[in-house]
């Protein structure tokens, strides 16, 4: 019986619901809409800054040598500490998520040509991963490296008049090698005075079987933060220093957090107007049926169903705004994410229940100051028309 | 024969925040099964006394005792419970909630009591004579028609005291006709009936007259061999 009465109030009442409707829809539609926006963006934005390289970097605990890559500053090493190359399997074993890409780095000088060189060992499958901004003529290494494969800086290149293919003889401390340029990198930075080669034979050659000076890692902050990443694997590996590159992780920090901050205080903000739309339509409806509360108390009726009444009408009006706002939310970022990613945007199954949830708790909350002043009601009163 | 009394009312006065006496030093007993009559001039008190032995308003002073149970005592939601199930209410402007059907007027009481039964509604709405209109809306009824509506919501949850307030107030003669036919069956089936009018032959109807001028009893005047105490 109880639901028949509401289901006829809420006919009746069908006009100035649909006001309320209309408001929550708009809310529900913002929440679905920059919700499944600042997932993507976050996951997106993470990819595209992928391609400006590394974000982490390990270190031996003690550091004086400055690397870099690109224009970016990434540290220093320390002569004399070594990573013990067998450690990094750690970071393949799969036990830490987030870890996209890892480069180890091992530097040492070698002479040619009666002049001195930097030569970095390197597995040249990462660096092609994290360093996506090299510039490389000729070709990449490929796949597994023969350890004659190098690639060399653009400033090297032209100090010694090399040209892919071409074979160049090094000389370490302890040995020498012979290898062939497969391609010629620029950067426009550090790179370009360096030859790289095969960690292994960099190893072998510079007589430091198993050790590295530097790994540089690509890491994605979506699911665990990146300081947590850091302190996992500083857990996990033994005189190590794991160290989040500034420059990069906090500006991509700082871009996500200050649109996802917009994005929440124009979710707030609709959902506080929301919020005032359903009060003055629900307090509305208080008034209008003043009679009919006045009347249910003189019947007999409980507290409990008067509030159910209400509220009845409030969460009607929260699923249908929670309904319609969600498909038309997704709609709306998929046109956003066509707009502004250029691509379709992926599934978000999180969005549905968050944009229910607060389409529900915005009318229920709008609502229980009216429904309170239902509950007051004094019945004698009502049915006098005072 | 001595009868039971069913209310008891005990030097009662209700007074409203600006110190108007709505009531003063009432004192009146009602048997069971016995029919009275309130008239008054407005403002006499006579509806507010209604209301009191309706459990929809409290006495400000003295005792009220209705079926033996001190109203003055109870709580809020005592006094909702106490008239949903002693309680039958019936109203000079009907108020029936307007999107629902007679049928639904109906079984709303019934549910607010203890469950709704389409069966007995419909036997009750039948038995005002209104087993036509079942599932029409008020406004598609006449005001008799909706007086008879009220009535057999009022019965529906077979209360203990029937009380009405001006029924038929806005009714022509055709219908207080039909209406009060209605009320002297319901006595004769052994009801406790109080109705407050200002007319006098409705009030005549009953055993009692009970008159009240400006929050005060004036008299009583038998009508029949009532049984009082």
């Amino acid at each position: 019986m109880l639901a028949r009465l509401i289901a006829k109030s809420l006919i009746v009442r069908r006009r100035q619901l649909a006001v309320a409707v209309m408001a929550v829809l708009l809310a529900a539609t913002l929440v679905a809409a920059l919700f499944t926006l600042s997932l993507e963006m976050k996951s997106k934005a993470g990819r595209e800054l992928e391609a400006y390289g590394p974000n982490m970097l390990l270190l031996p605990n003690a550091l004086s040598l400055p690397v870099g890559s690109g224009k970016l500053g990434l540290g220093q090493v320390a002569a004399g500490t070594r990573i013990a190359s067998r450690s990094l399997a750690f970071l393949e074993s799969g036990q830490l998520k987030g870890i996209r890409s890892y480069a180890p780095y091992l530097y040492t000088v070698a002479i040619w040509q009666g002049q001195e060189v930097v030569v970095t060992g390197t597995s040249f499958a990462g660096v092609r991963e994290l360093a996506s901004q090299w510039k490389v003529e000729g070709d990449w290494v490929r796949d597994p490296p023969d350890e004659k494969s190098s690639i060399i800086g653009r400033n090297v290149a032209e100090r010694f008049g090399l040209r892919p293919g071409d074979e160049f003889l090094l000389k370490f401390e302890q040995d020498s090698g012979t290898f062939r340029v497969v391609g010629i990198v620029e950067t426009g930075s550090s790179e370009d005075n360096q030859v790289f080669i095969d960690l292994g034979t960099a190893q072998t050659l510079s007589g430091r079987t198993g050790q590295v000076d530097m790994v540089q890692i690509r890491a994605s902050g979506e699911e665990t933060p990146l300081p947590m990443i850091a302190a996992e694997i500083e857990q996990n590996i033994p005189g190590v220093e794991a160290r989040v590159i500034g420059q990069i992780a906090q500006a991509e920090e700082k871009v996500l957090s200050k649109v996802q901050l917009i994005m929440g205080l124009l979710t707030i903000a609709a959902l506080l107007a929301t919020g005032l739309v359903v009060f003055s339509t629900m307090t509305a409806s208080v008034l209008e049926r003043t009679k009919e509360i006045g009347l249910m108390k003189a019947l007999g009726a409980r507290s409990g169903w008067i509030m159910l009444v209400f509220l009845a009408e409030a969460w009607v009006i929260g699923i249908a705004g929670g309904v319609l706002g969600n498909a038309i939310g997704g709609l709306l970022a998929q046109i956003i994410g066509r707009s502004v990613f250029n691509t379709h945007l992926s599934f978000r199954g999180a969005v549905i229940p968050v944009t229910f949830v607060a389409a529900l708790l915005v009318t229920t909350l709008a609502s229980l100051w009216p429904v309170r002043n239902a509950l007051t009601v004094e019945p004698i009163v009502a049915l006098r028309g005072e | 024969m001595d009868q039971e009394i069913l209310v008891e009312v005990m030097d009662v006065t209700k007074s409203y925040n600006r110190g108007v006496r709505a009531l003063e030093h009432i004192n009146l007993s009602i048997a069971r099964g016995e029919w009275v009559s309130f008239m008054g001039p407005s403002g006499s008190g006579k509806t507010t006394l209604l209301n009191i032995i309706g459990c929809l308003d409290k006495p400000t002073s003295g005792l009220v005792k209705v079926d033996g149970t001190e109203i003055g005592k109870l709580s809020g939601r005592e006094l909702t419970r106490f008239r949903r199930e002693k309680v039958g209410l019936i109203f000079q402007q009907f108020h029936l909630v307007p999107y629902l059907n007679v049928l639904e007027n109906v079984m709303l009481a019934q549910y607010f009591h203890s469950m709704a039964d389409e069966t007995s509604a419909r036997e009750a709405v039948e038995r005002v004579g209104m087993g036509g209109r079942l599932h029409h809306l008020p406004s598609q009824l006449s005001g008799g028609e909706q007086q008879r509506v009220c009535i057999a919501r009022a019965l529906i949850n077979e209360p203990m005291i029937v009380l009405a307030d001006e029924p038929t107030g806005n009714l022509d003669k055709e219908n207080e006709d039909l209406v009060m036919e209605l009320f002297r069956s319901l006595h004769r089936e052994g009801h406790t009936l109080v109705v407050v009018t200002h007319d006098d032959e409705i009030a005549r109807m009953g055993q009692r007259i009970v008159r009240l001028s400006h929050g005060r009893m004036v008299t009583q005047e038998d009508l029949v061999c009532a049984p009082r105490s």
